[in-house]
C-alpha cells in the first residue's frame, strides 16, 4: 500500500495552505474570538504524555472556560471518572490544545497553549457549583488561537436535532460493562443507579 | 498559586480511578463499541509533532469512520483548509487520539492508537462521496478503546437545541478576519 511517510510527500499531494487559514491565527484572544469562547459549553482537551495522546471531553453549564485575560484561560476540572489521564499528561508535558464547540454554530475555535494545574483554594472556590469546588483548575497560557472553517460540522449536520440518535437505540453503559465482564458487573442494575449517582456527583 | 507538578501529588489529590472506567478499556472494538462508532458523524483527532499538539474536527455522515476490523479504523481525509497539520504530525509521530461524539447520546467513545496515511487508489475510491475521492485515508491501528461517561455532555446540555446559539449573534468569518487585519495594520 502506498503509505506517505514524509512532509515533502504530503506537500506534493496537498499543496500549501491558503492565506486565509494562516491569517486568522493570532497569539491572543481577540474580542471576536472571545465571543466564541464565551458561547462554548464544551471543549475537547488534547494532551500528550509518555503513554501517548489523550483527547478528553470537558463540559460545563455556561462557558466551559473562564477567560482571565487575553492570554489566559481557566478550565475547572469537574468530576469525571478519576482516570485523570489529561492531568497526568499535563504535569509531565504542559502542551495542550483546546477545540471549542459552539452548539448551533458551524465554526469551531482552536486554542493551543501551555497548561499548569492549580489548586489555589480561592481559585477553586471561585468555580463552585452546587457547593462543590473542582479539585484543580487547568490554567492555560495562550500561544495560538484561530477559528476553523465549518465544513466538518456542516458535513456532520451536528446540531440538527432531527439527525440525533435516540440514546435507547445504542448499548447503555450497563450493557457495555456486562458484555466486557461476562455479566460480572454492569447490566440493568448499573443503568438504574447511574442517573442518581451522576446527579449526586455532577459537580 | 499552588501548582501540582508531579504524579504523586496528583494521586494524593484524586485517589484511584473509578473501577468501571478501567473495566471499560479494551484493546479492540467490541460489538457494543462498534455501534457508537457507526452512529457518530463527528470525531476530534488529536495528533502531536515537533511543532506541538493539534486537535482537528472531522465530520461527515454517520459512520464515516469505517471499522475495517476489530483493530483498525479508517478516516477519509475530506477537503479542508489544506493546513493538514494533523497529517504533517502523523508522518512524523504516529500516535493519535480520537474522541467520537454521538449526537443525542450522552456517551462519547475514545480510541487511542497509531496512524498512517494511505493513498492506495482502490482504498481512496472506496470512500468516494458524490464522485469525490479523498486524497488520503488515515488508517488507525487501535490500541485502547473505551466509552466515556456522560457528565461532560450532560453538563454542557450539548444536544439540546433550545440551548443552541443563533449563529448570527456571533462574529462572522469576514468580521473575524477583518478585525485581525485591521489590528495588524493599525
Amino acid at each position: 500500500m502506498p503509505i506517505i511517510t514524509s512532509v515533502d510527500a504530503l506537500e506534493a499531494l496537498y499543496g500549501t495552505p491558503g492565506e486565509t487559514s494562516t491569517a486568522k491565527e493570532i497569539d491572543y484572544i481577540s474580542p471576536e474570538y472571545r465571543a466564541y469562547i464565551e458561547a462554548s459549553p464544551f471543549v475537547a482537551l488534547a494532551t500528550a504524555g509518555p503513554e501517548g495522546l489523550d483527547c478528553s471531553p470537558r463540559g460545563d453549564a455556561g462557558a466551559v472556560v473562564r477567560i482571565q485575560d487575553d492570554r489566559t484561560v481557566l478550565l475547572p476540572d469537574r468530576r469525571g471518572n478519576n482516570r485523570i489521564d489529561s492531568l497526568r499528561n499535563i504535569v509531565r508535558d504542559p502542551r495542550v490544545v483546546l477545540l471549542f464547540l459552539i452548539p448551533g454554530s458551524g465554526n469551531t475555535l482552536r486554542l493551543n497553549g501551555r497548561a499548569q494545574l492549580c489548586t489555589d483554594r480561592a481559585l477553586l472556590d471561585s468555580f463552585m457549583m452546587d457547593d462543590k469546588a473542582p479539585r484543580s483548575v487547568i490554567v492555560v497560557t495562550v500561544e495560538r488561537v484561530y477559528f476553523q472553517c465549518a465544513r466538518a460540522i456542516l458535513r456532520a449536520d451536528l446540531w440538527n436535532p432531527a439527525r440525533h440518535v435516540a440514546p435507547d437505540a445504542l448499548p447503555s453503559a450497563g450493557d457495555i460493562l456486562a458484555a466486557l465482564s461476562n455479566g460480572r458487573v454492569g447490566g440493568k442494575a448499573y443503568d438504574e443507579v447511574w442517573p442518581g449517582r451522576a446527579k449526586a456527583s455532577m459537580w | 498559586m499552588s501548582i501540582v507538578t508531579t504524579l504523586a501529588e496528583l494521586d494524593d489529590l484524586y485517589g484511584a480511578a473509578v473501577p468501571a472506567s478501567i473495566a471499560k478499556e479494551i484493546d479492540h472494538i467490541s460489538a457494543e463499541y462498534a455501534r457508537y462508532i457507526e452512529a457518530s458523524p463527528f470525531v476530534t483527532l488529536a495528533t502531536v509533532g515537533p511543532e506541538g499538539l493539534d486537535c482537528s474536527p472531522r465530520g461527515d455522515t454517520n459512520g464515516f469512520v469505517r471499522i475495517h476490523d476489530g483493530k483498525t479504523v479508517m478516516i477519509p481525509d475530506r477537503p479542508g483548509n489544506n493546513r493538514i497539520d494533523s497529517l504533517r504530525n502523523i508522518v512524523r509521530d504516529r500516535r493519535v487520539a480520537l474522541l467520537f461524539l454521538v449526537p443525542g447520546s450522552g456517551n462519547t467513545m475514545r480510541i487511542n492508537g497509531r496512524a498512517r496515511i494511505d493513498t492506495d487508489p482502490a482504498l481512496r475510491e472506496s470512500f468516494a462521496v458524490d464522485g469525490k475521492v479523498p486524497r488520503s485515508v488515515i488508517v488507525v491501528a487501535v490500541e485502547r478503546v473505551y466509552v466515556q461517561c456522560a457528565r461532560a455532555v450532560i453538563r454542557a446540555d450539548l444536544w439540546n437545541a433550545a440551548r443552541h446559539v443563533d449563529p448570527d449573534s456571533l462574529p462572522s468569518v469576514a468580521q473575524m478576519l477583518g478585525a485581525i487585519a485591521a489590528r495588524q495594520t493599525a
